[in-house]
């Protein structure tokens, strides 16, 4: 049964939990990392970052502070473009794991050409994708796919102290989904869950997309 | 995460999915479980017929130990238990073992007054004339036992099902590692997933509160993850846990370094599912030959974890 | 804290002021979200709008340090809405307390200010008193001397006008804080005030917690569940240092440090065991020559007879007046004054304030000793950026320290549980836990002493001491002893067997103990009682959260302090939903109360509720602090303005500093310094860094220092987002990246505009390009009471950088 991920960034307090813990889990090296002028950082996603959350200020019509956190991932999408762009080119080199939805990358995909891994990376409405030129292999998150398959959540929901994200079956998640933003919207007037229908990594925002980040949501 | 559990059919599968060498028993047990499984739906119009008065839950007395059932006549049961008889007998001498003992069983729980009063032995502990009936009626001890408790379980279920688990309210008045309602021993026990409420809207906390599910009537109460739940010792170092170092899916084994009792126990946090418990029990197994040969003793007997 | 971290839960009003709770503190969250789910309304008042402000109703920008002002103006709403108690505060205040005709307070001093040595005479403020010496008392609150009428006047001042003027907070913001708390001034409501170093940091740090306590008696907020004035403590253990006596001017158990003029035990006794004239006043503090004899016996056991005075004679003594905190210390070593020390559990060379003078000052001494995780800027500050490492003389010995993983033993939380914890691992290579080095180390001392002789040896070789280091040994100690065989209660203790309770200590040397307020805690009938995890309760119990059965609590046990504060004079609770203790069939039910005695209807064994003041009373009228018996508003020692709206005294009358060359201070309004830093630690580094910033990934999400500031500021100053910009006070400077936000405004204060910008103070130079201490910048200006520095306001500018040498 495929699976789906909730991530409720109403209750995110960007701790940023879930975005060592992914890196722990995959057992990836820590980035050489400058101030910017944020508390985002590494600044984007990268091969040693398949996750990270971004951050976003403004002020709403009364004047108010409106600090948004958004943790940013591979959405899974149910017709993933990148997986039809890369079977076209290299059969096989990116699959979507039937039983639980999971969007992968496999071995074959050193095989893609540069031309090939620039239309993949272009193509994600998200932004997902990143290129490792040292192993010539797409990067992004798996969705623990070892952990899934063994009965386990992913690490960073597993990580999160806030119940910020949950993760399960897709008709479940999909039911509490509507259940949060029912009584989200008391609060949030503008609450909304972001592409139901496309993709396996179901956002609940306060308000509009575009005060959390660019590739929020793909309308 | 609001997740169902499973029925005794997709724990089993599931179960003999990683452990193809368990699918025989596993199989042969199937039938009979999930029967006792769809028993108590079956026994509730039959208990509210039966003009059985329930004890109240008090919770002085649960304070020192005493479970609901005990001293309580179980007077107005039998057609409880007939029913019952009725729907797992078949399964339950097609069992490797009870084959051969179809006629003994159904003669036993068709006289009233020997069956009631077994019964009544089994919920006040007295194993030996529990024995003694079973000479009388040609069964083995341990055949008469499992049959009793096959049968008489699902009734006791259907008794506990009528209250609203007052043992597991806060602030808790039973604290005992034997069953709140029959004062049985848990056969399994598990420990549950974070709980997502607003309440919780900051600090979600991990779960992971341990839970006994009752080895004859499936009642489940909270009890203190430190504690050893046969000998009521607690604190560091006394409880310990023996798992596979890979893929175990939360299935370990609870065991007392003080008394060296164990109990089978599913950490839910660690796996997507929630099993049946009493399948869940039956499959553990493996642990069960763990646990003997670390010299173990099991919480609660039974037919698989006797080696 | 008077209550605990699940009573937050029992809140209808929370102001969280000073404290970054939901990012510093995130377990108090976890309740404050509880009583907001129940209604509660949660406020932020605090110069940076953060996580904590997100997750509250509302938050209230204030420039730094202004803190009393918004108080003093709620204490005045207070009195001018009518939203006080009037019951509690009449019985269980010294509101209705006549004030001497000695005391007064005039333009921002009270009397008897002493200029010259900046401190105050403080007899002239005390009460009237009746020829038995008992303080005069007019319940009907009429007479104008009574403290009530006094108070009111003091703070009618602190008007809306004049706090919105001073605070740079608007006065729709502060109404908006004061009705909601005030509302809390009713029987059956609860409001809660919680604080971290964020009100400490001051030089009025110990009067900010003061006028929350005038507050809180005035709304009834103490004793009673969702109430309280609540320090929010952490993982450092805090509280349990304090309670052991971690700083200079007190032994374990909150005595008094000996003085000089107190030569023998009686004296030191007569001069610290109050005596009241009221009645019904339990006045529990004249128990106190027991605890301090016991405390004697527990160090020096067999040696301790009363005869010899239990060895109080070979007890440091300190000069009166004279300052022994660690800032009066670094100040001795920079002259020459101290040659050698210890430092153990904290890295001063980035985490004290004017860290310049710090760093100048180490290099005074021979030789030190430093026990940590990692090389820090402490241990190697020989080979610091700058300097000569061989022009460095101290020889530095650095100890392996364990981890806190590595060992086991107590933390007492912030709600004074005692929780033990068990080690994990064993401490890698050849680290040691503290109480590892200290005692082998004593003991080698001893053995010196012995063999050598010394100028005086006697208290060295003569302590009771242990031969290897055991934490359940320590816990026992501190827990205490029989020293002859007693019967109590028809059960008889052998020597050697634990005390039960601190009720049967005793000043005649029969017993010992290392902290009567811990005694209780490890007893012969239930073994060590900070191992219970038992969460059974009664319901009673459970409405309000109450686990008495889960770990240990001091006093004896009791969760929420004050608790017959929140009864009646009948023993009925204020609040019958949130009961804390009721009066029931003649004995107490609920909590462990405040003393076994009857309620105060009971003219003759009724006590007042709050039995460690000498008079039964809570002090709405506090004359022990050394810079007022009320709270005034005084701008921190450097300050944007040059005046101040309610009088000519700018600044506290009585904060400490010191003068050396590194000393330097910003005047009133200093042009060249006209912006406010304050500073403040972060999620991802651990309070000064020392172990967190050796962890790459933490590194990776917070790499570097930043300077926070509002786009107004940068845009004058020319600075872009991620610009290299320096700092600068009087007493260095600091590079860091600029981090431009919304989540710092302007402030509009005295009808100009002054700008706040903050900093954490995580980093320093051991990590390479990371940045270095931001104390460089803070002020040695102190808390005349406690010393603590002023490192949450000070007076900077700042500029764009050309080239980072610091940042890489």
């Amino acid at each position: 049964m495929p699976k789906a991920f909730l991530i409720d960034t109403t209750r995110c307090t960007a701790c940023r939990g879930c975005q060592l813990a992914c890196k722990e889990w995959h057992n990836l090296p820590a980035n050489v990392t400058k101030q910017r002028g944020s508390h985002q950082n590494p600044p984007d996603l990268n091969p040693n970052n398949l996750k990270i959350v971004r951050f976003h200020e403004h002020l709403d019509e009364k004047g108010n502070v409106v600090w948004n956190f958004f943790p940013d991932q591979c959405r899974h999408c149910l017709t993933p473009i990148c997986v039809d762009l890369a079977n076209l080119a290299v059969p096989g080199s990116m699959i979507r794991d039937k039983s639980t939805g999971a969007v992968l990358v496999t071995e074959k995909c050193a095989q893609l050409s540069p031309a090939d891994i620039n239309a993949i990376v272009k193509a994600c409405p998200y932004n997902i994708p990143r290129y490792n030129e040292q192993t010539k292999m797409l990067t992004k998150c798996d969705m623990c796919i070892d952990r899934v398959s063994a009965g386990m959540q992913p690490m960073c929901v597993k990580t999160c102290p806030t119940g910020a994200m949950m993760f399960g079956e897709r008709a479940e998640v999909l039911e509490e989904a509507q259940k949060r933003l029912a009584r989200i919207k008391e609060r949030y007037p503008k609450a909304r869950l972001v592409d139901t229908e496309e993709v396996s990594v179901i956002y609940l925002l306060a308000e509009e997309p575009k005060f959390y980040h660019e590739f929020t949501s793909f309308g | 995460m609001p997740v169902t559990r499973q029925t005794v059919s997709e724990t089993l599968a599931g179960i003999a999915e990683r452990r193809p060498v368990l699918q025989p028993i596993l199989s042969a047990f199937e039938p009979f479980l999930e029967a006792r499984a769809s028993l108590p739906d079956l026994l509730s119009p039959i208990l509210e017929q039966s003009g059985f008065s329930l004890p109240p839950w008090r919770q002085e007395k649960a304070r020192q130990g005493v479970p609901l059932l005990a001293g309580v006549s179980l007077d107005g049961l039998f057609p409880l238990l007939e029913q019952s008889a009725q729907v797992l007998l078949p399964h339950l001498t097609a069992l490797p073992g009870m084959t051969g003992h179809s006629e003994a069983l159904h003669a036993f729980f068709s006289d009233e007054k020997t069956c009631m009063k077994a019964s009544d032995m089994l919920l006040t502990g007295h194993e030996e004339s529990l024995a003694d009936i079973a000479t009388e009626t040609g069964l083995a001890p341990a055949v008469l036992l499992f049959a009793l408790e096959a049968v008489f379980g699902p009734v006791i279920h259907a008794l506990a099902s009528e209250y609203k688990a007052p043992w597991d309210e806060r602030p808790s008045s039973w604290m005992q590692g034997f069953c709140p309602v029959c004062g049985s021993y848990p056969s399994i026990a598990y420990l549950d997933r974070r709980v997502f409420d607003e309440k919780n809207a900051f600090l979600a906390g991990g779960g992971g509160k341990k839970h006994l599910h009752c080895s004859l009537c499936g009642t489940e109460w909270h009890f203190r993850r430190g504690a050893c739940p046969s000998c009521g010792q607690e604190g560091s170092g006394v409880m310990e846990f023996l798992r596979e170092s890979e893929n175990s899916q939360g299935e370990r084994i609870d065991w007392c370094t003080k008394c060296r009792s164990y109990c089978p126990t599913v950490d839910l946090r660690e796996r997507g599912d929630i099993p049946d418990m009493d399948a869940m029990a039956l499959g553990m197994m493996y642990m069960d030959i763990v646990a003997a040969r670390k010299g173990l003793m099991p919480l609660k007997p039974s037919f698989w974890n006797q080696f | 804290m008077t209550n605990h971290w699940i009573d937050i839960k029992n809140s209808d009003a929370i102001l969280i002021m000073g404290s970054n709770a939901a990012e510093h503190h995130p377990v108090s969250f976890k309740w404050i979200m509880r009583a907001k789910d129940a209604g509660a309304t949660l406020m932020h008042v605090d110069p940076k709008f953060s996580r904590t402000s997100a997750r509250c109703d509302f938050h209230v920008p204030i420039r730094s340090g202004t803190d009393i002002a918004v108080l003093g103006g709620m204490i005045n709403y207070i009195i001018e809405s009518g939203s006080w108690f009037r019951d509690y505060v009449v019985n269980y205040t010294n509101a209705a307390y006549v004030l001497a005709d000695s005391y007064d307070f005039k333009d921002g001093l009270f009397s008897g200010y002493n200029a010259e040595k900046r401190t105050y005479d403080r007899s002239s403020w005390t009460f009237k008193r009746d020829e038995k010496g008992a303080p005069v008392r007019d319940f009907t609150l009429k007479d104008e001397r009574c403290v009530f009428n006094v108070m009111a006047k003091h703070y009618s001042r602190y008007t809306l006008e004049n706090v919105s003027k001073i605070t740079g907070v608007s006065e729709e913001n502060l109404m908006k804080v004061y009705k909601i708390f005030c509302a809390t001034g009713k029987p059956d409501k609860a409001g809660t005030i919680l604080y971290a170093i964020g009100w400490t940091q001051h030089t009025v740090g110990v009067q900010n917690i003061r006028a929350s306590a005038i507050i809180q008696l005035l709304l009834g907020n103490i004793g009673v569940a969702g109430g309280g004035i609540n320090a929010l403590r952490g993982e450092p253990n805090v509280q349990g240092s304090t309670d052991h006596a971690l700083l200079y001017h007190n032994l374990p158990g909150y005595h008094n440090a000996p003085l000089a003029q107190w030569q023998t035990l009686e004296e030191y006794n007569k001069a610290n065991t109050p005596v009241t004239h009221i009645e019904n006043s339990a006045n529990w503090w004249s128990n106190r020559p027991k605890y301090v004899a016991s405390l004697l016996k527990g160090w020096f056991g067999d040696a301790a007879t009363a005869e010899n005075d239990f060895c109080y004679s070979w007890l440091p003594k300190c000069e009166d007046g004279e300052d022994y905190s660690y800032m009066y210390a670094m100040d001795r070593m920079l002259n020459d004054k101290m040659r050698g020390g210890f430092i153990f559990g904290v890295n001063p060379m980035n985490s004290f304030p004017n860290t310049n003078k710090m760093r100048a000052a180490l290099d005074h001494l021979d030789w030190l000793v430093v026990a940590e995780i990692h090389n820090s800027e402490t241990s190697d500050n020989w080979r610091r950026p700058g300097v000569d490492p061989y022009s460095k003389k101290t020889e530095v010995f650095l100890l392996p320290s364990a981890h806190r993983v590595e060992k086991e033993g107590t933390i007492s939380n912030s709600g004074r549980w005692l929780q033990w914890f068990d080690k994990a691992v064993e401490p890698a290579g050849e680290a040691r836990c503290f109480g590892d080095i200290y005692v082998p180390l004593i003991n080698t001392i001893r053995e010196m002493y012995a063999r050598e002789g010394g100028a005086f040896p006697d208290p060295i070789v003569k302590l009771n001491w242990a031969e290897k280091f055991d934490a359940s040994d320590w816990a026992k100690r501190i827990n205490g002893f029989f020293w002859k065989e007693t019967t109590i209660n028809g059960k008889t203790y052998k020597p050697g067997q634990l005390v039960p309770a601190f009720g049967n200590l005793q000043a005649d040397g029969s017993t010992s103990s290392l902290n009567w307020l811990y005694t209780g805690s490890w007893t012969e009938e239930e073994g060590n009682k900070s191992k219970r995890r038992d969460p059974s309760q009664t319901e009673m119990q459970a409405r309000i959260g109450i686990y008495p059965n889960w770990s240990w609590c001091w006093p004896i046990n009791r969760r929420i302090l004050y608790n017959r504060a929140s009864v009646d004079l009948q023993g009925k609770p204020w609040n019958p939903d949130k009961a804390v203790i009721e009066w029931k069939d003649g004995a107490w039910v609920g909590d462990v109360p405040d003393g076994p005695w009857p309620p105060m209807a009971d003219e003759e064994n009724g006590r007042l509720p709050f039995i460690m003041n000498t008079d039964g009373t809570g002090q709405l009228f506090g004359p022990g602090r050394l810079d007022g018996p009320f709270p005034e508003h005084y701008e921190p020692a450097e300050s944007p303005v040059a005046s101040h709206p309610f009088s000519s005294q700018l600044s506290s009358p009585c904060f400490k500093f010191h003068e050396s060359e590194f000393d330097k201070f910003a005047a009133p309004a200093d042009p060249r310094y006209p912006i406010v830093l304050t500073t403040y630690s972060m999620t991802e580094h651990w309070c000064g860094g020392g172990e967190t910033r050796n962890v790459p990934n933490l590194l990776e999400a917070e790499p570097q220092l930043y300077v926070e500031m509002s786009h107004e500021l940068a845009g004058e100053k020319g600075i872009k987002n991620g610009d290299g910009v320096i700092i600068e006070s009087a007493r260095g400077q600091v590079e860091a990246i600029a981090m431009v936000t919304i989540r710092l405004r302007p402030f509009t204060v005295m009808g100009k505009t002054v700008h706040l910008i903050g900093m954490p103070f995580a980093y320093g130079w051991t990590t390479p390009g990371c940045g270095d201490s931001t104390n460089r910048l803070t002020v040695t200006a102190y808390d005349p009471n406690t010393t603590i520095p002023e490192t949450k306001a000070c007076c900077v500018n700042i500029r764009k950088a050309g080239k980072l040498t610091e940042i890489a």
